[in-house]
């Protein structure tokens, strides 16, 4: 590993510690970041601790793992599209997820039911999606990338069928839902686990992205079992979404941003991307959702609208750097 | 005497009911170069994919080493062979020298970080090509023929026994041309591996290649030295047009009539 590769990560391990601590500290009680650490150190009990341990480390750790499984997904598609635009929910997995969770709304259905709805509905997505664009054991990235956006096309129209049918007070709740909002989530540990196993088994593979990232017909003649490998991709990349979906509504910008952030820091080699882009994406979302309950507080924002407002600036300096890379000429 | 390298033996190809070639017998053994050459559409590309293995054929067999390709894995197979192609994607955002140690790939397991002599290898070979000042530039500012020296180069870091060349001559100036296949000519006659080079550049056949293979579309081929194929006859049949030939200094030279 290089040198830079290994700073980038300590970095980012350390970045995430210390959004770890700033979430901790932020909402309406708010505490400066020495009290956090006293607290999560010692044992002094009192409101500050339950509120930090009982409210705010799930909604962390929430964050976190969603941050984390969308950033991952993002550098997924990336490669397995082959396109810098694509994000976790290009392929109408976020769109399966909502139209289910919404339905479920309008059926009087809450809580935990929501969750499970939208997996459902991200599952179906992933399979119809899947089913659309698989031919004679073989598929092309634009038949894949054509059959998801269209697919997810379907998908906005009915979720629009949704809303503009409810009533008002249930169109509210559907709206935070289609923004992403953390506020209602809990994220339990089989989605850490994914999570965890998503990380490990691409990891393992990193090498080979790498390889597939220069075309499909060159990754072959280098050895990589094309075929196989975008299956794992699609399916990997899929699962994770439909995970963090589950989790926290369609939170917009972490898996298309982060992984360009990282690229342009010098992370291209999806060794390094790949752990970089969990750690960042997580703590991302972290700090995200500490704004989203602490900018307007008592008042909360969904969590997807202020990812969207820092991912949106930082996307279009992204583009402007990106075009000067193509149009610079060697003298 | 140790087995060929390759061995083709009654191969027929077809794509979408057209038949590209037929009954072709090739044989290329260590150290040799062989050309392929024929009209657009006459199948070069088809078949050096199906040597390679990206497609099957409709009849025949290939055996590389003394085994069918079929029964290598598909590692094995980019450990064996090396393929140029004809463009080089970068749509993911890369440098050279990142690109180039990409050919190490078959040759590592699959969590290990490039070792010294792999990035060694890799500067190297882009020395030899001329492109180690570039080492650290992005693919995306390089221009066609620096590309074309780049897919060059990562082929050599992958070191196969054979080479397989879509128009290696692609976006290269005449004196990078030449160049580049005495480069791979001397590596081949060095380490026993072997060549088989799609082109349209007749000269560049006859200069480089021991054996030529003519398709003269509808399956039909003409097999044999250079001397032996490259004869204004064939290559009229092969190219529906007049094509002379001088000697200069003990060499055929070719030009459109």
């Amino acid at each position: 590993m290089q040198r830079r590769h290994f700073l980038l990560l300590v970095t980012l391990l350390a970045v995430t510690v210390l959004s770890i601590v700033i979430s901790l500290g932020s909402g309406s009680l708010d505490l400066n970041p020495l009290t956090v650490l006293r607290q999560l150190l010692g044992s002094e009990g009192g409101l500050e601790q339950q509120v930090m341990l009982e409210l705010r480390l799930p909604r962390t750790f929430a964050a976190f793992v969603t941050g984390g499984l969308l950033a991952l997904s993002g550098v997924l598609m990336q490669v397995l599209l082959r396109n810098p635009l694509a994000d976790p929910y290009i392929l109408g997995i976020s769109g399966g997820a909502a139209s289910a969770a919404l339905a479920a709304m309008l059926l009087g259905f809450g809580g935990a039911w929501l969750g499970q709805a939208a997996f459902v509905g991200a599952l179906a997505s992933i399979v119809i999606v899947f089913g659309m664009a698989w031919s004679q054991g073989h598929w092309s990235s634009t038949r894949l990338l054509l059959t998801g956006v269209v697919v997810s096309a379907g998908w906005g129209a009915l979720i629009n069928i949704l809303l503009t049918t409810s009533a008002n007070n249930s169109v509210y709740s559907m709206l935070f839902w289609l923004m992403g909002d953390l506020s209602q989530s809990s994220a339990g540990w089989p989605s850490f686990l994914i999570l965890t196993a998503g990380l490990a088994l691409m990891v393992r593979l990193a090498s080979s992205l790498n390889v597939l990232a220069r075309g499909e017909l060159q990754a072959a003649a280098l050895g990589v079992d094309v075929a196989r490998l975008k299956l794992i991709l699609y399916f990997t990349a899929s699962v994770l979404t439909a995970c963090a979906v589950t989790i926290a509504g369609s939170v917009g910008f972490v898996g298309l941003v982060i992984p360009h952030m990282l690229r342009l820091l010098g992370a291209r080699d999806h060794r390094v991307l790949i752990p970089a882009a969990v750690l960042l994406g997580g703590s991302f979302l972290v700090i995200a959702d500490s704004f989203a309950r602490s900018i307007m507080s008592p008042l909360q924002l969904p969590v997807g609208v202020v990812t969207a407002v820092i991912g949106v600036p930082a996307f279009l300096i992204i583009l402007r750097r990106n075009t000067r890379l193509t149009l610079e000429v060697r003298e | 005497m140790s087995a060929p390298i390759l061995q083709v033996n009654k191969l027929s190809l077809e794509v979408a009911g057209r038949v590209l070639c037929q009954d072709l017998n090739l044989h290329i053994d260590a150290g040799e170069c062989v050309a392929l050459l024929g009209q657009n559409g006459t199948g070069k590309t088809t078949l050096l994919h199906t040597l390679f293995g990206f497609r099957r054929p409709a009849a025949g067999n290939i055996l590389l080493c003394a085994k069918p390709t079929g029964q290598w894995s598909k590692k094995e197979l980019a450990q064996l062979m090396g393929l140029l192609f004809q463009h080089m994607n970068d749509e993911m955002p890369s440098t050279v020298l990142e690109t180039a140690l990409l050919g190490r790939h078959p040759h590592l397991s699959t969590w290990r970080w490039d070792s010294s002599e792999d990035i060694a290898l890799a500067r190297q070979s882009l020395a030899a090509v001329d492109l180690l000042p570039f080492a650290e530039h992005e693919v995306a500012t390089l221009s066609g023929g620096e590309r074309q020296r780049l897919a060059m180069a990562m082929l050599l870091v992958q070191n196969p026994r054979l080479y397989l060349l879509d128009e290696p001559g692609n976006h290269l100036d005449i004196a990078f041309q030449i160049r580049t296949l005495a480069l791979l000519k001397q590596k081949i006659a060095a380490t026993g591996s072997a060549l088989c080079m799609a082109t349209h550049d007749i000269n560049m056949a006859a200069r480089f290649c021991d054996q030529v293979v003519l398709l003269l579309g509808n399956g039909e081929h003409a097999v044999g030295t250079a001397d032996e194929v490259l004869t204004p006859e064939l290559l009229r049949k092969a190219f529906n047009c007049d094509i002379y030939r001088i000697r200069h200094e003990g060499r055929w030279f070719y030009f459109p009539g």
